[in-house]
């Protein structure tokens, strides 16, 4: 494959739905494959999304990019993304707002639009590097209709990302079909001594393990108040592996209800202290600090560099980690982070992969997103934090199509059976 | 007046290879250019990760052992965010609300000769910010800071204390029985200064901190002086008010810090790039084969098996070195091991010199003692050509050639004594005692203590019939 | 219901200069952001530890062995404001 074709799109599909940050006109390789801008690249810009990191080129590369370097990609541009991922539509990012080459009047979803975009898009690539925090990998994935693997915590190094909320920071994929995201996320995993959370589960060839008999659970909380038409196109993938002959049964999640202010108090509490290292010192923006006190410095730099919802992001997470506020909102959103992960131990040994739908709507119009209240924004990601939260690998497999756009149907699994996963996943596509 | 009531946060920087959560080393880290000792770690670069050097957990292990701590089952890192500009991240690595060990004890003896016990309320370790440079000027009239981040990421043991102290005088006997037995297990370089930060209530008033105190010679002004500036307080009537002061050695005294700062919330979290460090298991034994005999067990077995009184035992434990030293000549000069480590302690004192600072060897040592112990050198020689030896230990054929007693002719030297000392030869004839030994004295001192009182008493009195 | 004074002061703990209008926004969405997520609160969660991972990681260190370091000029690459081998700051205080 001719690179330079791939680079020549890649500034095609920019121009007509602003898909990038910034595109690698020198990029070399075998395959192309662009890169959510939240990852370092080594002498290539990397922003995650922010004014505050217009100018910075990291000197190294991540342990995803390195992988993929040796595997022959060339990485040949960085992707829109919400401002350090801080969104679900990816209208937050600083540079410019990706669109959905599907309708491009309506979202890519987020926060890794950019790359979902381009998988969508592209007839050169076959995937694209995204991240997830609490969902922003099977959100754009279903809106733009391509496939989406998130992974269990820890599979993939985070080293070299550009964190969010480090305890839920997840490197995945978005691919054009199961098997791509399978081989995507070969590629990709695997033990790294520069992230202490990075497990010791050696890297696996999930495009060839396929687990034919599965029980399948369909969590009752993951329906209610989802788009009808959408329930009913996940209602028909799930019969569709029936009569390929998995079993399925309901099951239930009950601390579901909790889990976007467990996840949303723990993101942000978490983001709060990681953006505190932008201050207008080492990198990123800047100004003369002669003569002016540190407070003030560091206080306008930021104000100058973070966008409106880094900045409401910092505060509700200050509030909720500072004294007399920490117990009620912090540890105890740690606390209930325990009890749903115990939901879905139990799930778990029950059946072997639960099915649900991956978004409560499809991509919105950007006109829609306009009138969200941040409560509202928040609330969209109410069938995929939880999972996060978990740390659980989840996939989501288009199943159809409603209003002529995308549905995703996410198949969630057991810490490190990402396989189960892909085998339910095989079956959705095939069905 | 109720005694002042005094507690101690002590920084000690850990002698490990690399940094806390990064493996850029220490070596050399004094002298390197600025910024030369840096990775995106501790440069706090986007991206970046930590990841926990066992051997700062092993060395912390065994200070918690050492001082008698309860050791955590497990341990955990937090994030305690603040802004300032020697931070790469605006948060610091350190430990909240699980540290390492808790609830140990250090005992010291107070002026009184009584023996109490300070408590150790936890010990953490954490990791150091950046240096600074204040640009054109001190910190208040800089325009401009300039940081060297060689320093971010240096490993620090923190050892708070409950406010056991009394005097300022009983924290600098801490801090150098605390120096000595973090020598003796090896965690700490003695070259390297010992910070604290400390507080003081006077009359059950309120509780002053003092931040950033090198060196417990300054711990010790800076306690006295705050003391000082809270009893004309109450003199005057006036209330103590709570508050953090810096202390400026320079000055000599303590100024206010900035009230703005006491509205910093630190708002810790875990820190969820690193994992849970379970400390019962194979850390803990590791540690624990680590640990050396501290000096009190030294002490004790000083007293019982070489039978040496407990002033000297004490002074020969407070060093490693002089201790080691020690251990080393008794098996050979059981004799005059003891005394002759308290003639050396003495030497290096009035040189103002630790033993490490010098070049003399166990073995230059030894054959000093053994000159002594067979007779070829008189004690006073001994001494003599040991304040040399401090200072230059190559000196040693020379100076054994020097003060060698076969080396004289004593006969002749009394001789000179006698002729130059007319007047106490008569009045040794009219049987003044004190003649005799005023000529000794002059006989030892002309010979440059290559011969000792006695065998000059026995010249002498023969030479004068 | 969260207070102006509220939002004002944790914009200065995370140093951020905010405009009367962001204080005026950023003081309503806390409000209903923080009212909706304070049905946590009800959760049981007596005797529960807190989950501050996804799942128990334990132990992981690295030896204590050096590595190579960054050269000055790479240390000092992405940041505008420097001076003679040093990274330039504001006053600290």
């Amino acid at each position: 494959m001719d690179i330079q074709e791939a680079v020549g799109e890649a500034k095609q599909l920019d121009e007509k739905y602003d898909l990038f940050i910034t595109i690698n006109e020198s990029a070399e390789g075998n395959f192309p494959i662009a890169v959510k801008d939240n990852i370092c690249t080594k002498g290539l810009r990397t922003t995650a999304g922010s004014k505050i990191l217009h100018n910075y080129v990291p000197v190294f590369d991540a342990t995803v990019v390195e992988k993929l370097k040796r595997s022959g990609a060339a990485v040949l541009g960085k992707t829109c993304m919400d401002e350090f991922g801080f969104g679900t539509f990816s209208v937050n990012c600083a540079y410019k707002v990706p669109k959905n080459p599907v309708d491009p009047s309506r979202s890519c979803g987020g926060s890794s639009g950019g790359s979902a975009g381009y998988v969508a898009a592209s007839k050169y690539a076959r995937f694209a590097i995204g991240q997830s925090t609490g969902g922003s990998i099977t959100c754009p994935a279903a809106f733009c209709g391509v496939v989406g693997i998130t992974p269990t915590y820890g599979l993939v190094s985070r080293y070299g990302l550009i964190d969010y909320a480090n305890s839920l920071d997840k490197i995945g994929v978005l691919a054009k079909t199961v098997s791509d995201a399978a081989k995507g996320l070969s590629i990709i995993s695997g033990h790294d001594s520069r992230d202490s959370t990075s497990s010791n589960v050696p890297a696996k060839d999930y495009a060839k393990l396929q687990e034919a008999k599965l029980r399948i659970g369909v969590p009752k909380e993951y329906f209610e108040g989802v788009d009808p038409k959408i329930a009913e196109r996940v209602w028909r993938s799930i019969k569709s592996l029936e009569s390929g002959g998995m079993k399925y049964e309901e099951v239930s999640l009950p601390h579901t209800k909790y889990a976007i202010p467990s996840y949303y108090i723990i993101a942000l509490s978490e983001a709060s202290t990681n953006l505190a290292k932008y201050c207008g010192m080492r990198y990123g923006l800047s100004s003369d600090p002669s003569g002016k006190s540190f407070n003030e410095y560091f206080s306008q730099v930021r104000s100058q560099g973070f966008g409106q919802e880094a900045k409401r992001r910092v505060v509700l997470g200050t509030y909720a980690r500072m004294a007399g506020y920490r117990d009620q909102y912090y540890l105890k959103a740690l606390k209930v982070r325990a009890l749903i992960i115990e939901d879905f131990k139990r799930a778990f040994g029950e059946v072997d992969v639960l099915a649900a739908p991956s978004m409560p709507v499809i991509a919105p119009k950007f006109s829609e997103i306009e009138k969200l209240t941040p409560l509202q924004h928040y609330m969209s990601d109410v069938l995929t934090v939880a999972p996060n939260l978990a740390g659980i690998p989840h996939l989501s497999v288009p199943c159809g199509k409603v209003e002529g756009m995308p549905v995703g149907v996410q198949l969630l699994a057991d810490h490190f059976k990402e396989e189960k996963a892909f085998a339910a996943g095989f079956g959705v596509e095939n069905g | 007046m109720v005694e002042p009531k005094i507690g101690l946060e002590v920084h000690v920087q850990l002698n490990t290879s690399t940094k806390l959560f990064c493996p850029c080393p220490l070596a050399g880290l004094a002298a390197a250019e600025p910024n030369s000792l840096t990775c995106p770690t501790c440069l706090g670069h986007p991206g970046s990760k930590p990841v926990l050097n066992r051997m700062a957990v092993e060395k912390g292990i065994r200070i918690a052992l050492a001082l008698g701590c309860a050791l955590q089952e497990s341990m955990y890192f937090s994030r305690k965010t603040y802004f300032y500009p020697d931070m790469s991240k605006n948060f610091q690595i350190t430990q909240y609300e699980i540290p390492l060990g808790k609830d140990g004890g250090l005992e010291i003896t107070d002026a009184q000769g009584r023996k109490k016990t300070i408590r150790i309320t936890r010990i953490h370790i954490e990791e150091d910010p950046a240096k600074l440079v204040h640009a054109g000027g001190h910190l208040e009239s800089a325009t401009h800071v300039l940081a060297d981040y060689n320093r971010s990421g240096v490993p620090l043991c923190e050892i708070v204390t409950a406010p056991d102290f009394q005097t300022p005088k009983e924290t600098r006997v801490f801090l150098q029985k605390l120096r000595s037995i973090l020598d003796y297990i090896g965690v700490f370089d003695v070259g390297a200064a010992i910070k604290a930060d400390a507080n003081v209530s006077i009359d059950g008033g309120s509780r002053v901190e003092i931040k950033n105190v090198t060196g417990f010679v300054e711990v010790e002004k800076a306690l006295a002086d705050e003391i000082m500036r809270q009893k004309w307080l109450a003199d005057d009537g006036k209330p103590v008010e709570r508050e953090t002061r810096a202390w400026v050695a320079e000055k000599r005294t303590t100024l206010p810090l900035r009230k703005k700062e006491s509205e910093e919330d630190y708002g810790y979290i875990f820190e969820p790039d690193l994992t849970r460090i379970n400390l019962a298991v194979a850390l803990v034994n590791k540690a624990a084969k680590g640990m050396p005999e501290l000096p009190h067990q030294k002490f004790e077995r000083y007293r019982r098996e070489y039978g040496i009184n407990s002033e000297l035992a004490a002074s020969i434990v407070t060093d490693l070195d002089v201790a080691l030293l020690f251990e080393q000549l008794v098996r050979s000069q059981p004799k005059l091991a003891a005394s002759w480590i308290n003639i050396l302690k003495k030497t290096l004192y009035f040189n103002g010199l630790e033993l490490r600072q010098t070049k003399l060897s166990v073995d230059t040592f030894s054959k000093l003692l053994e000159l002594v112990g067979k007779g070829r050198v008189t004690s006073r020689g001994g001494e003599l050509m040991l304040r040399e030896l401090v200072l230059d230990a190559s000196r040693f054929d020379e100076l054994a050639a020097k003060y060698s007693k076969s080396e004289i002719d004593i006969g002749k030297l009394a001789e000179e004594v006698l002729k130059d000392n007319k007047k106490a030869v008569a009045d040794y004839k009219t049987g003044s005692r004190k003649a005799l030994q005023f000529l000794v004295g002059e006989l030892v001192k002309k010979s440059g203590g290559r011969v000792d009182a006695r065998s000059a008493s026995k010249e002498l009195e023969k030479e004068l019939g | 219901m969260v207070e102006r004074e509220v939002v004002e002061r944790v914009a200065r703990i995370a140093r951020l200069s905010l405009t009367a209008e962001e204080v005026k926004r950023f003081t309503k969405d806390l409000s209903s952001v923080l009212e909706a997520f304070d049905s946590i609160g009800e959760a049981k969660t007596d005797g529960v530890e807190p989950a501050f991972q996804p799942f128990d990681i334990k132990d992981v260190v690295r030896e204590d062995a050096p590595a190579g370091c960054l050269s000055q000029q790479e240390a000092l690459i992405n940041a505008e404001q420097k001076e003679g081998g040093f990274i330039k700051g504001p006053k600290a205080v």
